[in-house]
């Protein structure tokens, strides 16, 4: 999904690609973090919406969590301990492919058994298609 | 030179190819004859015989290391040594890819008929039975006796196959009484060219034909193997024909060239025969066929049928 | 009484009933058109929702449910005429007309070949991909941007936290956290309960017979001296067929309207004719076919409002209708031909929908339309010959149609229904293929009885879904509950609780070493304490969903439909039905099977040559974890476990493997049947498995039998392919397996090479197998009768079979729709020879 995002996104890419694995997440959701500013009508995916995401990997190296809240998102560089959604990765790499293969969804990480998904998986979906729509407002899809 | 303990190479199980409906195959071993074109060459010997297929073999030497003969030779093409090799089978036992295969298994005549009776439904619903083959099963009367009578107390229907070559009162006692059909192979109608190409006259062949057609009432059906060049010539079908107007046939149908055989012969180690290694093309096959119907328009008396039946 | 007419028996096959010019169009259109969603079910749910308060209930009424329903009815567009669809191009989906002539009104969904929403179940897992879904590569649906908009920010917000799983997920114990969690590794069991209630028969014949007014009349006689609840039921069934006859009425004035903007004569008639049609019924009783038909589509529509379209089953149409039919025929209203065009049409109809699939989930279940099973022929309740007339034009209908969905089922009860009929059977599988599947009534109706169904019930069954039995009308069995994945069982069992997939950690229960035991004994009861084990976790997950349905769903639609809630005024999903039970079907059975007997030979030796080697466990596990790719010993090894000359396997008549195999189906029926659903029922079993033994297979490391890792099972009952080279013993190994294991309906799938212009040959051949093998005790058997070739060209051309019809393990379904691997797996299925018996290998 956001691979293509990136692409675009050069300045963006070369900052990532130069950062750790343990970052990229955190840079990650700053993105779409700025997305929500910059772009017009994007930000209507999380007015009214309040939502805790944690994304972490099983040995907990990286993790990172975004909090929905009153329109606005908030990026934490650990794992909260409340959620109503918490992924987790078998590793970075497993990590890596989710967020940059191609096709991913979340079923097909399932498939591979890369990921865990604790508490609501709808809002894993409501995440997918905020992170697709970015795309599609972008020019990309 | 019957043997009362004929052994079996296969039992073929819902076959449509070898008589009406859906049958069993019983595929017996050992035959007086020794056609040089013989397409199922391992039925020809009443022994137990070893194959080897080059093709499935992926070399783990299992054989070898089984073997107390000394008899797997892994420079030979053949692999097995046939000089020192008392065909135990062992070998066979732990070739873990079938690429050895011991041929000839005795079975008890009630084993046989519980083997064949498993496919009873599907023969009652597709008009089916049970057909014997080989090789030469009226080379076993007795053994062949029992068989019938256990398959006819379940009112199977029976096919024989045949080469025609038995001695007629002891096949006509023993089991031309329990059998529903004959196909009767005959290759040449000339002597000296069955002698050449089987190793034995015909003339107990056609005259064991002219006794059933005359005597025997039960559906005779006469086939002609096709082998490029030998049987299948004007010449051979031109007297053909004639000994079958004569002795009174009423339908003949041709049998494909088979070239199956040639692999068997090389897999248990005997001499191939020079023969075309392919299966008639289309069009080759239509002229045969051609050639033929167009002899038998010409002798037709009446009698004969052509083709006969889609059976084969 | 023989039920044919002298019409019909001169030619069963019907050969003169050909396409109408009206539906050969529509047809076209049909198979042009691509899925579009339709977000109008969701939208009025969804608002109704809201405004009503009805996400605040911890418990939502069959009564707030019957107003939502009626409120739908009564407002959803009428569509009398579709006019567009979508069709695929180079340059993605592009609208195109559609002229349409037939002479059914209404729709599941808004659009010409709809993909309804049911929020309150499933669709959420489609938000990802709405941007992508038109221009993904397998099966693309259309939507429209404004209608993305509005699932975004209108509907699918409101269901994050009021959706089936979340709902049940919410008041799940600890312990029942986990057994959510076993679904989410996938490869152990799938519920389907958080997508459906369906997976049934309704039961028509009331309304035929007595409209939808018979029937509001009937419940109100019924509240008479009840409690306030049943009272309530029976007001909830009133609420919501007072609302299918306003939509009935509706597409009338729809249709007049139409007419009067109609220049045409016979256009304008047609039209006048849906209206007087549409007035009449479903409200009132059907007097003709065509009305019969008509009052079956609208009580259809409305029961998919309700339900999600996942298997909902239409019954023995040929029953129902038959008086109709003879009514019709007898006072010259109708001939053959014209009642062939209206099952034509009627069959686009029933086809007007697809189910929602998101992408993943696409190489699971490919290639699926919405199942909807028709079942023809087979004997009445007192057990007479009930095949008629309508038998036979509803397969000249399916034959001339070739549609994946309806999906036809025939039965046949040996002697009782005539020779000729099953060569007519076989027949039209050789014509189109792939349908009817077949079944044996006296295999069936065994299995029924064995679940204490009445004789007359048993008799009465029709097809559900797939390939599941259940009496027509009265039995509530959910037939497609469960999917449990068998060889997950034995992969525990050979790894001591735990799973290659999933690692390390401790998954089932403890059940020791295997390279420590002694006996195959010790093993087989490793072996079954895993599938005990599975089978507890997954009946326990659906019980689960099954509250939370009660609480939330209550089915006032279906329950109006069914014998028994308006008999005791009590709702289906509450066990209201006459039968009730769930169903379980197993994935991986003979893969599973011919692992035990190669575990049996090889490592505990039984039945073993002593000449041959034996092979430690350990060993064994050393070649499966090295996926057999090691040195040349586990390529040896692999062959002697592979080849049916060295390991039995089952489908050869091998006494082991057969042992084998009946030890399965008797332990999963007797351990299912164990177990109480939440509506007072027990759990079926069956065999039969769609597409999922390659989704399945995808997960799963190499077996004992030799598969390799990510290979296909082999599917539904059917043995493994490649090992089975004579087709009598296989099916002689099927058939000799106890029908009364298998209540919840088996698969067996067949492969034939078409003989080259012996029709006649191909025809006796194939009549005498099923014949011998529904003899034998076989239950049921389908057919792909294609040659290798055309699947090949199918492969690489794609575009040039768009209505190349095969069968999965179950349903029918096109070839171009199903992923590559299920393509390969039909491709590599054993192909039998009509010409010789034989396999082609
Ligand atoms: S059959 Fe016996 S003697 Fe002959 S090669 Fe095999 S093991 Fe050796
Ligand atoms: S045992 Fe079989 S596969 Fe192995 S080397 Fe001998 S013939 Fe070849």
């Amino acid at each position: 999904m956001l691979r293509k995002w990136l692409n675009a996104n050069s300045m963006l890419r070369t900052e990532l690609s130069g950062v750790a694995t343990d970052k990229f997440l955190e840079f990650l959701l700053y993105g779409m973090d700025s997305a929500f500013w910059l772009l017009k009508g994007y930000k209507q995916n999380i007015k009214n919406f309040s939502g805790r995401y944690v994304f972490t990997t099983q040995n907990n190296r990286v993790a990172a969590s975004a909090v929905f809240k009153d329109g606005d998102m908030v990026v934490h560089e650990k794992a909260l301990n409340q959620w109503d959604v918490k992924v987790t990765f078998k590793n970075a790499q497993a990590l890596r492919d989710f967020l940059f293969s191609g096709d991913q969804d979340i079923v097909d990480s399932l498939l591979k058994n890369e990921v865990e998904v604790d508490g609501n998986l709808n809002y894993i979906y409501k995440f997918g298609f905020m992170a697709r729509d970015l795309e599609h407002r972008l020019g990309i899809v | 030179m019957e043997s009362l303990y004929p052994l079996i190479v296969d039992v073929v199980r819902g076959s449509l190819e070898d008589g009406p409906g859906i049958r069993s195959v019983v595929f017996f071993k050992g035959c007086p004859l020794n056609c040089i074109f013989c397409h199922n060459p391992e039925t020809k010997e009443p022994q137990a015989e070893m194959a080897f297929y080059s093709g499935r073999c992926i070399q783990c030497g299992s054989c070898a290391e089984a073997c107390t003969e000394s008899a797997i030779d892994f420079n030979l093409p053949g692999r097995i040594s046939r000089e020192k090799c008392v065909r135990c089978g062992d070998c066979a036992i732990v070739c873990p890819g079938v690429a050895l295969r011991r041929i000839g298994r005795y079975y008890p005549v009630s084993e046989l008929k519980e083997v064949l009776m498993k496919d009873s439904t599907f023969y009652r619903h597709s008009g089916g039975g049970v057909t014997l083959s080989g090789g030469e099963c009226t080379m076993y009367p007795h053994y062949v006796e029992s068989l019938l009578l256990l398959l006819k107390a379940e009112g199977i229907h029976v096919t024989l196959e045949t080469g025609g070559h038995f001695e007629y009162s002891v096949f006509k006692r023993k089991i031309l009484p329990h059998i529903d059909l004959i196909y009767y192979d005959i290759k040449f109608a000339d002597r000296e060219m069955h002698i050449k190409y089987t190793g034995k006259s015909n003339r107990r062949i056609l005259d064991n034909f002219h006794r059933l057609i005359s005597e025997a009432n039960l559906e005779v059906h006469p086939r002609l193997p096709l082998v490029p060049g030998i049987t299948a010539t004007k010449e051979n079908f031109s007297a053909v024909v004639d000994f079958l107007c004569k002795a009174g046939a009423d339908s003949v149908s041709l049998l494909p060239y088979n070239p199956l055989g040639l692999e068997m012969a090389a897999s248990i180690g005997k001499p191939v025969p020079d023969l075309p290694k392919g299966f008639m093309k289309p069009d080759e096959e239509r002229k045969s066929y051609a050639v033929f119907e167009n002899i038998l328009d010409k002798k037709r008396d009446g009698r004969l049928r052509w083709p006969a039946g889609k059976n084969d | 009484m023989s039920q044919i007419s002298a019409e019909v028996s001169r030619d069963l096959s019907l050969k003169s009933c050909e396409l109408t010019e009206g539906v050969k169009k529509l047809r076209k259109a049909y198979f042009k058109a691509a899925p579009e969603i339709c977000i109008e079910r969701a939208k009025f749910v969804t608002k109704f929702s809201i405004e009503n308060g009805l996400f605040e209930r911890e418990r939502i009424t069959i009564l707030d449910k019957a107003r939502m329903y009626r409120k739908v009815l009564e407002n959803r567009v009428s569509v009398v005429r579709h006019s567009a669809g979508y069709k695929y191009t180079r340059d993605g989906l592009k609208p195109f007309d559609i002229v349409d002539t037939s002479p059914f009104a209404g729709s599941t969904t808004s659009k010409f070949k709809g993909v309804p929403l049911y929020p309150e179940f499933f669709a959420l897992n489609l938000w990802p991909e709405l941007w992508t879904i038109s221009k993904r590569n397998s099966n693309p649906y259309h939507i429209h941007s404004r209608e993305v908009e509005v699932l975004n920010l209108d509907i699918f917000p409101h269901w994050m936290e009021k959706n089936i799983l979340e709902l049940t997920r919410k008041r799940a114990s600890r312990e029942d956290q986990k057994k959510i969690k076993l679904v989410q590794h996938l490869v152990f069991f799938l519920t389907s309960k958080p997508e459906c209630i369906s997976h049934t028969i309704p039961d028509f014949s009331k309304v035929l017979e007595f409209g939808l007014q018979g029937i509001i009349d009937e419940a109100e006689k019924n509240k008479d001296g009840k409690s306030s609840s049943t009272i309530e039921f029976y007001t909830a069934i009133q609420e919501v067929l007072k609302g299918i006859i306003v939509y009935s009425r509706n597409l009338a004035k729809e249709a007049e309207r139409l007419a009067g903007l109609e220049t045409e004569g016979n256009l304008k008639e047609q039209l006048l004719a849906i209206a007087e049609t549409y007035r009449r019924v479903p409200e009132f009783p059907a007097q003709n076919f065509r009305e019969g038909l008509t009052t079956i589509w609208i009580c259809w529509t409305a029961i998919h409002l309700e339900n999600p379209n996942i298997g909902l089953s239409l019954g023995r149409l040929d029953q129902i209708l038959y008086a109709l039919y003879q009514k019709d025929i007898n006072n010259g209203n109708l001939d053959i031909q014209k009642a062939v065009d209206l099952l034509c049409h009627f069959w686009l109809k029933i086809g007007d929908h697809v189910p929602a699939i998101p992408e993943a989930a696409e190489q699971l279940f490919g290639g699926t339309g919405s199942n909807q099973a028709i079942t023809i022929g087979g004997v009445d309740r007192n057990g007479t010959n009930a095949v008629n007339d309508l038998t036979y034009i509803m397969l000249r209908a399916t034959e001339l149609m070739k549609l994946r969905d309806p999906n036809l089922n025939a039965r046949y009860y040996q002697v009782i229904n005539s020779k000729d009929y099953l060569k007519r059977l076989c027949e039209a599988n050789i014509v189109t293929g792939a349908t009817p599947a077949l079944h044996n009534d006296k295999a069936v109706i065994k299995a029924l009885e064995a679940k204490n169904e009445t004789p007359k019930q048993a008799r009465d069954y029709g097809i559900i879904g797939c390939v599941e039995p259940g009496s027509n009308g009265r039995f509530y069995g959910h037939s497609a509950a469960i999917l449990l994945n068998l060889t997950s069982a034995l992969e525990l069992s050979m790894f001591n609780g735990t799973h290659r997939h999933t690692g390390e950690r401790q998954i089932g229960p403890e059940t020791g070493d295997p390279s420590t035991f002694n006996t195959f004994g010790e093993f087989w009861n490793a072996f079954e304490t895993q599938t005990r084990w599975l089978i507890e976790q997954s009946t326990a997950l659906n019980n689960l969903f099954g509250k939370t349905h009660q609480c939330f769903y209550p089915t006032p639609i279906l329950s109006a439909f069914f014998e028994g809630p308006m008999q005791n005024g009590k709702d289906l999903i509450e066990g209201g039905a006459a039968i009730n039970a769930s169903g379980a079907t197993i994935i991986g059975l003979a893969d599973v099977a011919d692992s035990l007997s190669a575990i049996q030979r090889v490592v505990f030796r039984e039945g073993a040559d002593p000449r041959e080697k034996r092979v430690a466990f350990a060993d064994l596990i050393g070649a499966l974890e090295r996926n057999f790719e090691g040195d040349t010993n586990d390529k040896a090894l692999r062959l002697r476990l592979s080849k049916s000359e060295k390991t039995p396997k089952y489908g050869n008549e091998d006494p082991m493997a057969n042992q084998n195999v009946c030890r399965i189906v008797e332990l999963l029926d007797e351990a299912f049947d164990m177990i109480n659903n939440y509506r007072g029922g027990k759990y079926r079993v069956g065999y039969w498995t769609m597409t999922s033994h390659a989704g399945f297979g995808r997960l799963m490391g190499a077996l004992p039998n030799g598969r390799k890792a990510s290979e296909n099972f082999s599917s539904g009952i059917t043995p493994v392919s490649g090992v089975t080279p004579d087709l009598v013993k296989t099916l002689g190994s099927v058939a000799f397996l106890p029908p009364e294991c298998f209540s919840n309906g088996v698969a067996l799938n067949l492969k034939f090479n078409p003989i080259d212009g012996d029709d006649q040959k191909m025809l006796d051949n194939l009549v005498a197998y099923v014949e011998s093998y529904f003899g034998d005790g076989g239950m049921e058997i389908q057919f792909n009768v294609i040659s290798h070739d055309k699947f090949i060209e199918a492969v690489n051309n794609p575009e040039d079979y768009p209505d190349l019809l095969v069968r999965v393990s179950g349903y029918t379904a096109y070839f171009k729709d199903l992923t590559r691997e299920m393509q390969k797996e039909i491709i590599d299925r054993t192909e039998y020879r009509l010409s010789t018996g034989r396999a082609s290998y």
